[in-house]
């Protein structure tokens, strides 16, 4: 009696069950890695805002500081954009007749918001709250990145869970003076210089889940 | 009818699942998972920032500013202080500053801000259904204007604003001939009457319990139903809180058909027919004026007791007499430090009785006064049924729902429809909306200026929290147009009437302090008319029928102004934990009597020999603590306007008020055979002996060791094969606990609704609370205690115990619940995959699964509190001892580089308790009043022996009765 089975169908058995494994380990790591790529956490993509805003002059050029425009992330979980009054604080006097802030003026005149696109999202089962960063030493630059470096803003980080644990397990390295807060270029000069900082803001691991989750 | 309609709140059933055949199911779940794929594909969605054109300097985004308004019902003002999250206000808590609030609020004070957001609220003026101009409303009352207000009725609710009144009198003075009526079915009547009977004058009755050592409540729910009742709750509440078994305490006791959250508190209850109160109060008269106080008996008293007494039942239960001598006693042992009170239902003679008591004990002036009447010609006949008679040209009902709640005899609805021109203002289109031609939308008290008076005479300003949503117009707003002389906007009207009516007063200093300090009435100086009272009291005490009836205000839907609030239909009530319907409370040997159980629907009828049907059919609900032979039926249900939640709830128990019969008539029962499912929420109501909710009297807590070691045990360690929790406590972070006072808790439900406002807990409907998936964090249980004849219950508010060694955080698969630092039991909405294992293994079954996605896409959203999550179908979720507020409290305080304050951070359910039962603290604080109260002798954990080690201990109820006389 002829084999059942000719000798090819070994490969062919072999082949299958590899690509079977393969499939399998793909179904899992295939999500993760998903999850980290730039396409799924919207790094590094620039939104289209309704004025082409420009943070590379306004903050490196103008110097003008962070919290000039957004004063809400020292007291509020917001940063905040600034309202169409604010701008035109400025640009009342210059640039004032630029086609390029027309919507500002529209805004200003009509009380009509600006519809700005949200560069930075977090899920709505997250609780993150400007102030308690700002007034502990986090610096503006450790999460949004080189903002002035930017022509239009963009995500920098991947804003994942484990990449927000990475600084609440040991927030230390992260600190710095109140003062530099908005610095673009700080950093440490030693590790007593941090170790003294986390002394100074009582810096501690929170990585209960009611700490960011309600 | 609507015995068998579920309401279309509930829940969606899915697409008839059970009608699929397999392969559709599998082209559907095919398709599903095909649409799952496409979804997984998009990139972020993308989302707006709106920033302000001209940011408000007051505003920072993210950071809620608090308003001080008040609450207006029937013409007595309330106090709150408004969240507002720029320029949305989202919930209300209690203006400590003002005399009504104290800082609490009431259950449907918590609901108003649902209201505000109602999607069905009247949206545009309307001729007749069609939308119309306000140059229609402008002709009509040019109309009425030019013939000087000949057949011009204008019904109004009660108020006491100082500002609506001048505009009363001014439209009197241009327009003579007009008629003014102001109705609220439930607002106070009898006790003017009576203090006119007693003192010659309708008087206002105003009660101080700060001192009472002796309290006698007469059919009188003091903490749940009063203008003042979270001024009595916390009163009361004060003079019965026991630090140990050598504590002071009140006595209480309550006289009462229905089991009132007063009657839960008291130390005696004694449960009678609502026409016994007569009988009783009279004797109480006659025991007080017996003790010889100097002048307290005159001679013209003597034979009217004597002729009221003669018609007393021959066999009289010698209980009674053994409870009415007793409370005589402690009256007297207390006098100038008690008080006698009386519910509003009763008739003027028992107000009239109880102001002579108070009299004769010396309590004028100490804990008892009186004041001239707060609302506008309270007492006078624009008040009166008759003042809704009449036949007019013009009728403008500017509030509230006379067509619907009204003595069902004088069929207002027909009468109303009969006037050639009607106007209606209001926020609904509801029965009288549709009895009228025109329909004006109203304002929400959080839309508009004005003022009130608090019910002891407290000027309060109102301010409105957002612009009508709906081009709502206010009641003052359509005087101005009758008078001609329409106002500028609602600010200048009310700060230019402010300033003429009271000068001298700052609007602005009384805007932000919420109300005007020092402006509370001055007592009048009575004496009692003792001659003029004898004959009304020898009459007392001669009704009575085999079987009565009490037309009750809902607790919460009150006369049905707030029964399309789906927050207040989903409250249990209090004393049957009944849900989304009303029914006949009776008492078990009732029940029996009838041949009905819980459910069984009983045709009530009340004989009136008139055209109309004065029956009702309503579901049976058996409430152990009932009177015998009396019937308790709240009013609110059965409602037939335009909206669509209230249409077709429950039954109106205004069908069965006459003019002849009142709010107590004579009625009769007739079990209908059929039967209605009832959505309630607990069922079972015996402790089976186990350590749930403990009590005693105060005099165990001092004397019986045994009691005390019985209340010792169930907090001291116990053996465990687990690691101990382990202490003592680190100093930072704090660590959070709870204490809950059994002996103060009234189980008035204002914690519940206070939960579900800030917690964002959705509604459910009736079905899923037929199914037992009510989502309410915080339920308060109901246990009965006692013998059959004179159960005795006892209330505990049951939440989430955050145990040391929970027991749901060990089978959670995926760590969707954990234990944070400062001792939470967290529970993580975005991780739980909805095993369920968590609830199962509960012992106190507090967490809740949403089964189905009940979020709310509708206007009412708004209500919604931005701090919290809301959750999404399959997950579980549970009370989180509010830690969006403690996590708001520790970034502020680290912020500032300070502790977190001792009594910085308030849950939201201790915020609104009136009692001031809930306390919250940080064990860790040694200054706290958790602490404090951990160290009482009567502080106990709830199902100790599981080992759970709770950090929520309860304080056992502790009554204090008296021995008996």
């Amino acid at each position: 009696m002829a084999a059942l089975f000719p000798p090819w169908t070994n490969t062919a058995t072999r082949i299958v069950l590899l690509a079977l494994a393969g499939a399998i380990t793909s179904a899992i790591v295939a999500p993760i890695v998903y999850a980290r790529m730039p396409y799924a956490t919207g790094a590094g993509d620039p939104r289209l805002q309704p004025i082409a805003f420009d943070h590379r002059h306004h903050v490196r050029d103008d110097a003008i500081d962070c919290l000039y425009c957004h004063e809400d992330a020292e007291r509020s979980p917001y940063a905040g954009v600034p309202a169409a009054e604010r701008c035109l604080g400025c640009h009342d006097q210059i640039w004032n007749d630029s086609l390029l802030i027309a919507p500002l003026r529209a805004s200003a005149a009509t009380g009509q918001p600006i519809r700005w696109q949200r560069v930075h999202s977090l899920p709505d089962f997250v609780y993150f709250d400007h102030s308690i960063h700002v007034n502990k030493g986090i610096g503006c630059v450790s999460c949004h990145g080189r903002v002035d470096q930017m022509a239009a803003v963009y995500q920098v980080h991947r804003l994942s869970m484990s990449w927000c644990l990475d600084c609440h397990r040991d927030p230390a390295p992260h600190l710095r003076p109140r003062d530099q807060i908005t610095s673009m270029t700080w950093t440490a000069d030693s590790p007593a210089e941090t170790a003294a900082l986390a002394d100074h803001y009582h810096a501690r691991r929170l990585t209960h889940c009611s700490t960011c989750h309600r | 009818m609507s015995e068998t309609r579920d309401h279309q709140c509930d829940a969606p059933r899915g697409p008839g699942l059970d009608r699929l055949s397999r392969r559709a199911f599998f082209r559907l779940a095919g398709a599903g998972a095909a649409a799952a794929g496409f979804a997984a594909c998009s990139s972020r969605p993308a989302r707006d920032i709106l920033p302000y054109a001209n940011q408000p300097p007051e505003v920072t985004p993210g950071v809620p500013l608090h308003y001080a308004t008040a609450l207006v019902e029937d013409g007595f003002a309330t106090g709150e202080v408004v969240a507002s999250h720029q320029g949305r206000p989202t919930q209300l808590e209690g203006n400590p500053d003002h005399p009504a609030s104290l800082g609490a609020t009431r259950a449907r004070d918590q609901a108003a801000v649902l209201s505000l957001y109602d999607p069905q609220r009247a949206r545009s003026i309307t001729d007749r259904g069609v939308p119309a101009a306000w140059s229609a409303i402008e002709q009509l009352l040019a109309a009425a204007r030019a013939r000087g207000g000949q057949g011009l009725q204008v019904v109004l609710e009660p108020t006491s604003s100082p500002l609506i009144v001048e505009l009363i009198e001014r439209v009197r003075a241009a327009l003579p001939a007009a008629r003014f009526a102001f109705w609220a079915p439930f607002a106070p009547r009898a006790q003017l009457a009576g203090n006119r009977l007693a003192l010659g004058r309708a008087l206002q009755t105003q009660l101080d319990l700060r001192t009472a050592d002796a309290i006698v409540a007469l059919d009188a729910d003091l903490v749940a139903d009063h203008p003042m009742a979270l001024a009595h709750a916390r009163q009361i509440a004060d003079r019965r809180r026991v630090v140990d078994g050598h504590s002071a305490m009140s006595r209480l006791y309550a006289v009462e058909s229905g089991y009132s959250p007063t009657g839960v508190i008291a130390d005696h209850r004694l449960r009678v027919r609502p026409s016994e109160v007569e009988r009783i109060a009279v004797e109480l008269l006659a025991a007080v004026t017996a003790q010889g106080r100097p002048g307290a008996r005159p001679a013209a008293l003597d034979a009217a007791l004597a002729a009221a007494r003669a018609r007393r039942a021959p066999d009289g239960p010698a209980r009674d007499a053994a409870t009415i001598a007793a409370m005589a006693r402690d009256l007297g042992r207390a006098a100038g430090r008690s008080v006698v009170a009386v519910g509003d239902r009763q008739p003027p003679v028992v107000h009239a009785i109880a102001a002579a008591i108070n009299a004769a004990l010396g309590n004028l002036g100490r804990t008892v006064w009186f004041t001239e009447p707060v609302v506008y010609e309270a007492g006078q006949p624009s008040h009166d049924v008759d003042a809704l008679r009449g036949e007019p040209t013009t009728l403008l009902v500017l509030g509230g729902n006379p067509a619907y709640a009204a003595p069902a005899d004088l069929g207002l609805a027909d009468a109303i429809a009969r006037a050639p021109a009607s106007l209606y203002l209001g926020l609904y289109d509801n029965e009288t909306a549709r009895a009228c031609r025109f329909v004006v939308p109203g304002l929400h008290d959080l839309e508009q200026w004005g003022a009130a008076r608090a019910h002891d005479g407290t000027i309060t300003p109102i301010q409105p929290l957002i612009e009508p949503l709906f081009d709502g117009r206010s009641v003052a707003a359509i005087l101005h147009q009758l008078l001609g002389d329409p106002p500028a906007t609602e600010h200048a009207r009310t700060r230019d009437a402010w300033a003429r009516r009271l000068p001298g007063v700052d609007h602005d200093a009384a805007l932000a302090r919420g109300a005007v300090a020092g402006s509370a009435l001055p007592a009048v100086a009575v004496e009692v008319a003792w001659h003029a009272l004898a004959p009304a009291i020898a009459a007392a005490g001669s009704r009575s029928a085999p079987l009565e009836l009490a037309i009750a205000p809902h607790p919460f839907v009150r006369d049905g102004r707030h029964t399309n609030n789906p927050w207040l239909l989903e409250l249990p009530e209090p004393a049957s934990q009944l849900t989304w319907d009303n029914a006949a409370q009776l008492s078990p040997r009732t029940a029996a009597g009838l041949g009905v159980d819980t459910g069984d629907i009983v045709a009530l009828s009340v004989a009136a020999g008139d055209r109309h049907d004065h029956t009702a059919a309503v579901p049976v609900i058996i409430v152990p603590g009932h009177a015998d032979d009396a019937i308790t039926l709240h009013a609110g249900f059965g409602r037939d306007g335009g909206e669509r939640v209230a249409r077709g709830i429950g039954t109106s128990a205004f069908r069965l008020w006459t003019t002849a019969g009142g709010l107590q008539p004579a009625v009769t029962a007739t079990p209908r055979g059929d039967h209605r499912a009832l959505a309630i929420t607990q069922t079972h109501r015996d402790l089976e002996h186990r350590p749930i909710a403990l009590g005693g009297t105060l005099h165990q807590l001092r004397d019986d060791a045994a009691f005390r070691d019985e209340l010792a045990r169930q907090r001291s360690p116990l053996a465990s094969l687990l690691d101990p929790f382990p202490g003592p406590f680190p100093a930072l972070p704090a660590q959070w606990a709870m204490s809950i006072d059994l002996t103060t808790c009234t189980g008035c439900a204002a914690c519940v609704m206070a939960c579900a406002a800030e917690n964002n807990t959705p509604v459910v409907g009736r079905g899923q609370v037929l199914n037992k998936r009510e989502m309410h964090w915080l339920r308060i249980d109901r246990y009965v205690e006692g013998t059959a004849d004179e159960p005795v219950a006892v209330v505990q508010p049951m939440t989430c115990q955050h145990c040391e060694q929970a027991p749901c955080e060990y089978v959670c698969p995926v760590e969707a619940t954990t234990h944070s630092a400062d001792g939470l039991n967290e529970m993580t909405y975005n991780r739980c995959i909805g095993t369920r294992f968590c609830s199962n293994n509960c012992p106190y079954k507090v967490r809740r699964f949403n089964w189905f996605d009940y979020r709310d896409r509708s206007l009412h959203q708004l209500a919604s509190n931005p701090d919290v999550t809301v959750r999404d179908r399959g997950v579980m979720e549970k009370c989180t001892y509010c830690v969006q507020r403690i996590r708001r409290a520790e970034i502020d305080a680290r912020i500032a580089d300070r502790r977190i304050g001792t009594h910085e951070v308030r849950t939201a359910c201790q915020a609104a308790c009136p009692a001031q039962a809930i306390a919250f603290g940080s064990l860790t604080d040694p200054a706290s009043t958790v602490s404090e109260q951990r160290r009482r002798p009567h502080s106990y954990a709830v199902l100790h022996d599981q080992g759970t080690e709770p950090r929520t201990r309860y304080l056992a109820r502790i009554r204090n009765p008296g021995e008996p006389a």
